[in-house]
């Protein structure tokens, strides 16, 4: 009967760990692809003979992309963009989640609540009329118009709420009795007591920030307020070859050198890459971490 | 009595309000967008100067020759969508939860959540080659079990699975972060206690972790009914070609086909209404039964 | 009951934001219809005279892509905008967009719906047309005909249409940005010549010949390596009009997808729905079963298609001129035995096929309604010319510097006579013949000087250009096509008509798939008498008619 069973879980061990293995291979092989072009040499690239390994090694796109001002810039102003655009999400996420994690009967109007802030992830109201509402509100052209129009991630806050919930109400109460009032209580209990699931969205407040390249295109009036999203998606959809000049799809032809685009793309997904690792310390300690300050 | 209450909520009510008005600024006041709808929009007539015309864009939509078909492209599309990208994530979670503590664990989590971050413009050039019939990969595989090469971006039969598998590959790394977090929270005494029990893993799983995200399985599903008329159209646009227009064209594609040319942003707006309409009640169907069903409430 | 009465609470706030929104929107009009009413009357009128004192002018601009800037200046700085500051213009930019032209077309959407334009702005032909319907557009036909100097006018008398499609009830909108379409988009027949010497293969002069080339370079081992990887000709999932498509393919059998051509009776007719294109199918559809086309390049975009050009595996390509600076240039880059030659691409009766070439203009230069100075579009096509071409042109500082930067690319409105292309070949080869550049323009003394280049040293970066624009180049050939009228150019020049508006995705839709599917053999040949019925029936005919009638009203 033992022996059974430990053979059973040596199997599922094995089992586990090759199919986690290889998933995290499988979906490690498009970013090798892009280091390896961007380390070849152009006429390799485009001859699209550059599988996992680079051919006719070279650093010159590197050496290039960190000359560019411009994809520094960029790089610059998304870094700007997360660092505010998390902070001012957060601070909002945790304000919001905390209240609607209570019961209808603590918060008057919960449900019309929640309700309230739902209704935006399903209907919106398009592009024209959100462009304009942010012209008139004076953020054109600024960073802030990366950070408030979306500093409310409805996604977020529902997520975290459902977290709150899962608290254990003892907690509170004994906080209750000891004094505290709704703002100490959440600071000193339910966010110590959260770290995984706000280290989750945090997370994703930065992962949404980083990626979101529409909005700088449409809200930005120049190239150099552009956050590096942004700026990559003007590099990497090509235009449509239909209405072009001679003149100018012989430039773009050249531009459209692959080893530099692969260059950029990689260069700009590490900082982000970097993120998770430093955060997956919060997954695991969170709890054991909070049980003992709470 | 009530006053009283309502001032001891007092703080709660002041912690929403900062949300509460940016939320209304930035996306309730845009909303009025939604007219468009009904209006033939011309950008330089404006919100208000643009011609009235009713359901016409509705009727425009629902009476294209391909809708019905890109309609249930669409749905086809992302229900499977929705149901890999619940199922594949959480099985995930739960086995790297089963890993333990070890460096194996870190680096896994780590890896799968990297293609969440290339673009299906650059996925797109890639899958090509490694999913071509006559020297991709893929096939090469499948040839080892003489399983004949498939056209896996070309064939109308495979196309839609491609899609959705190629989808649940890029996300799931990512998705599987929210179950991870609510795996922290299930308390470890009842693991303890369930040993004592003498339940084995098996057991445990269905019988505590399980049930401990059980919440934020249900929450998610929720939410991701909300996608039931999104097929997803970066990645369709980037993969589609005229050989799969059959079973791979989905409303977002069609619509921007019909934008390129003449900008009609009364029919795309009416497409977005009718989406937010199924999504809504979709949402609130599946609330009210949880709500019903179980007493809880979902958000 | 409670939440009715909330929601119609939402509702009457929002549509009372809704009218102070459009309140804003409203004002701004009003102002600057007030401020045409002074129009000044200028006493001397000077097409390259200087404003004093200087003018502010706002703008959108558009950058694309591929500009660059030498060290040191911007997109706000550089030697145009200091020729623009001199001449007295102060243009204040309000925003610019560096990237695709869907993106600024976008962006300049959302300008235009918040009622906030610019003074000056490229626009495409919808919002060109959506423009003027609303009033918000200066007519600069006095100013066109008081201020464009010799040189922009000349260009538009080669292009008559361009400029007529500028222009409402008689009066002239816009200056259309025109394009040499004869080395943008006119396909030419690319061969590999180093595969025709090694097969033992005729120069293909016939039809005939070029279906036998494409068969043996499928068949006969081309590349030499015993596998049988190559295929006849390249062709993209973007069968018509894409980057390769079959355009070249059906100009050979008198076919012209996607463009409207004028029949014996001077109508507009649509190129994809007439027989000869039956025709040209069914060949491809053989082809395809003969394995002479990539099996998988229904899936493949223009950079795929690319991989292959680049890899050695096609030896033929129906392609514009400068294909032979992208990819073929990196093919032979990668294999110096590679060549490529340009050929006319021969017809199926004999002779030259007659090409086909898009509408020469997509993009207009437009002047806000009330701009005391409407004119100013006018000088800088004026300055663009003369700072050029010109007498006081200096083409190092305003059009390709020193480093092989293009600095033309910083104007705000540019231009290009439609066969500029080609004149450039014809004086490049005379100047080589006589090995005297000293009467070419800087444009073509750069060209000049590349190909000397590439002739002498073997420099492979000036391979494209050579063969485009040199003696043996594509551009040749293109001025054989052009003399000899076999150029069939886009007929219909105007805004897309109100059911293309409607219907034309559809349409489009419908053909690329019915031609990839006959072509892959998915559906039979005759299916495509099928689609022409469909064509009609689903807004083919009602566009047919709109078209005519446009086409009646230009003349």
């Amino acid at each position: 009967m033992v022996e059974g069973k430990s053979l059973g879980l040596k199997l599922f061990r094995i089992f586990n760990y090759t199919l986690l293995i290889s998933l995290a291979v499988v979906c490690l092989v498009p970013l090798i692809h892009i280091l390896a072009v961007s380390l070849s040499s152009n006429v390799a690239a485009s001859a699209g003979i550059v599988k996992l390994w680079p051919k006719d090694l070279t650093f010159k796109s590197y050496a290039f992309v960190l000359s560019k001002g411009e994809f520094l810039l960029s790089l610059w102003i998304s870094v700007k963009r997360v660092l505010i655009g998390t902070v001012v999400s957060m601070l909002l996420t945790i304000l919001i989640a905390y209240p609607l994690s209570k019961s209808g009967r603590e918060l008057k109007f919960r449900t019309g609540y929640a309700w309230y802030f739902v209704f935006t992830i399903l209907f919106s109201g398009g592009l024209i009329p959100w462009y304009m509402t942010i012209r008139t509100t004076g953020l054109l052209d600024s960073i802030w118009a990366l950070v408030l129009p979306n500093a409310v991630p409805v996604f977020n806050v529902i997520l975290l709420l459902n977290f709150f919930r899962g608290l254990p109400k003892e907690l509170e109460e004994a906080a209750f009795v000891d004094g505290s009032g709704y703002w100490k209580t959440l600071w000193r209990i339910y966010v110590p007591l959260s770290m995984p699931s706000i280290a989750t969205i945090g997370l994703f407040t930065i992962v949404s920030h980083w990626n979101s390249w529409f909005d700088g295109l449409i809200l930005m009036n120049s190239q150099n307020n552009y956050p590096l999203s942004s700026y990559l998606q003007t590099i990497i959809v090509q235009s449509s070859l239909t209405n072009m000049s001679a003149e100018q799809l012989k430039n773009l032809a050249s531009v459209s050198d692959r080893t530099v685009k692969s260059a950029q793309i990689f260069v700009g997904a590490l900082p982000i890459l970097a993120c998770y690792p430093f955060l997956q310390k919060y997954f695991v300690k969170g709890m054991v971490l909070g049980g003992v300050k709470g | 009595m009530l006053k009283k209450g309502f001032k001891r909520q007092l703080p709660l009510h002041l912690m929403l309000l900062p949300g509460i008005v940016l939320v209304f600024i930035y996306c309730y006041i845009p909303m009025v967008g939604g007219i468009m709808a009904f209006q033939k929009f011309i950008p330089s007539k404006g919100l208000f100067h643009s011609k009235w015309v009713g359901l016409k864009n509705f009727e425009y939509l629902f009476s294209m020759p391909d809708f019905y078909q890109v309609l249930w492209n669409t749905v086809f599309i992302a229900i499977l969508k929705i149901i890999f990208g619940l199922i594949v994530p959480i099985t995930i979670a739960i086995l790297l939860n089963e890993v333990g503590k070890s460096v194996v664990k870190r680096w896994v989590q780590t890896l799968i959540y990297l293609p969440h971050f290339l673009s299906w413009v650059i996925l797109g050039g890639v899958l090509i080659d490694i999913l071509s019939p006559s020297y991709g990969l893929l096939n090469q595989f499948l040839g080892i079990f003489s399983i004949k090469p498939i056209f896996f971006l070309g064939d109308n039969q495979w196309f839609p699975f491609t899609i959705v598998l190629s989808d649940v590959w890029k996300e799931f790394g990512f998705s599987t972060i929210v179950y991870l977090a609510a795996l922290t929270a299930v308390n470890p005494s009842l693991y303890e206690a369930a040993v004592i029990d003498g339940a084995n893993r098996w057991k445990q799983t269905w019988n505590i972790t399980i049930p401990g995200i059980l919440p934020i399985i249900v929450l998610m599903t929720t939410l991701s009914l909300g996608n039931v008329l999104n097929a997803g159209f970066d990645q369709v646009f980037n993969l589609y070609s005229p050989l799969v227009y059959e079973s791979g064209d989905i409303l977002d594609t069609l619509i921007y086909r019909i934008g390129l040319i003449d900008g009609q942003y009364g029919v795309a707006t009416a497409l977005g209404l009718f989406k937010s309409l199924i999504s809504f009640a979709l949402v609130s169907i599946s609330y009210w039964l949880a709500y019903k069903i179980a007493d809880y409430r979902i958000f | 009951m409670k939440g009715k009465q909330s929601l119609s609470f939402i509702l009457s706030t929002l549509l009372l934001t809704s009218v102070i929104l459009s309140g804003c929107g409203e004002n701004k009009n009003v102002k600057s219809e007030g401020a045409s009413e002074a129009k000044q009357q200028e006493t001397t009128i000077n097409p390259l005279g200087k404003y004093d004192p200087p003018i502010d002018v706002t703008a959108a601009k558009f950058i694309t892509q591929d500009v660059k800037y030498p060290d040191g200046q911007s997109e706000e700085n550089n030697a145009w905008e200091s020729l623009y500051k001199e001449m007295g213009i102060n243009l204040k930019y309000d925003w610019i967009v560096k990237g695709t032209d869907a993106q600024y077309f976008q962006k300049l959407n959302v300008t235009i719906a918040s009622g906030d334009i610019p003074d000056l702005m490229m626009v495409n032909s919808t919002q060109l047309k959506q423009l003027v319907e609303a009033d918000m557009l200066e007519d600069i036909t006095d100013a066109y005909n008081q201020y464009a100097t010799p040189e922009v006018k000349s260009i538009f008398e080669k292009d008559k249409m361009a400029l007529q499609s500028a222009a409402f009830d008689n009066k002239l909108y816009a200056i259309p940005k025109t394009e040499p379409m004869i080395g943008g988009q006119t396909p030419v027949l690319w061969v590999r010549t180093d595969w025709l010497k090694k097969l033992n293969l005729p120069e293909p002069k016939t039809w005939e010949d070029v279906l036998n080339t494409m068969k043996a370079f499928t068949t006969q081992d081309p590349d030499g390596n015993s596998k049988q990887d190559t295929f006849g000709v390249a062709l993209s999932k973007e069968v018509v009009n894409g980057y390769p498509s079959v355009n070249g393919f059906f100009n050979a059998y008198g076919a012209y997808p996607r463009i409207w051509t004028k029949d014996s009776s001077g109508k507009l007719i649509y190129g994809s729905i007439q027989p000869e294109v039956k025709t040209a199918l069914a060949q491809l559809a053989d082809m395809y079963k003969a394995g002479e086309l990539d099996k998988e390049f229904g899936v493949k975009d223009g950079s795929k298609v690319a991989e292959s050009l680049v890899n050695d595996r096609v030896g033929l390509l129906f392609g514009p001129s400068w294909a032979v600076q992208w990819p073929l240039q990196d093919n032979k880059k990668k294999n110096n035995e590679a060549e490529w030659r340009a050929l006319a691409i021969p017809s199926i009766d004999g002779g030259d096929a007659a090409v086909q070439m898009p509408f020469g203009a997509s993009f207009y230069f437009v002047v806000k309604k009330g701009v005391t100075h409407p004119e100013i579009v006018i000088k800088m096509a004026n300055l663009f010319t003369e700072k050029l071409y010109g007498q006081s042109a200096d083409y190092l500082k305003y059009g390709v510097d020193a480093e092989g930067i293009t600095t033309a690319k910083y104007s705000f409105v540019d231009l290009a006579a439609p066969d500029k292309d080609l004149k450039r070949s014809q004086n490049v080869a005379e100047a080589l013949k006589n090995t005297d550049p000293s009467k070419l323009n800087p444009e073509e003394k750069s060209t000049y000087d590349k190909i000397i280049t590439f002739q002498q040293e073997g420099d492979l970066n000036f391979y494209g250009e050579t063969y485009q624009s040199g003696p043996d180049g594509a551009m040749m050939v293109l001025q054989k096509l052009w003399d000899g009228k076999k150029i069939v150019s886009e007929g219909y020049g105007g805004a897309p008509t109100e059911t293309m508006g409607e219907k034309k995705a559809t349409l489009d839709k419908m053909e690329t798939e019915i031609f990839t599917k006959i072509i892959y053999g998915a559906a039979s040949i005759d299916s495509f008498d099928k689609f022409v019925e469909d064509w009609k029936k689903l807004g083919g005919e009602q566009i047919t008619k709109e078209v005519n009638e446009w086409n009646a009203s230009q003349k």
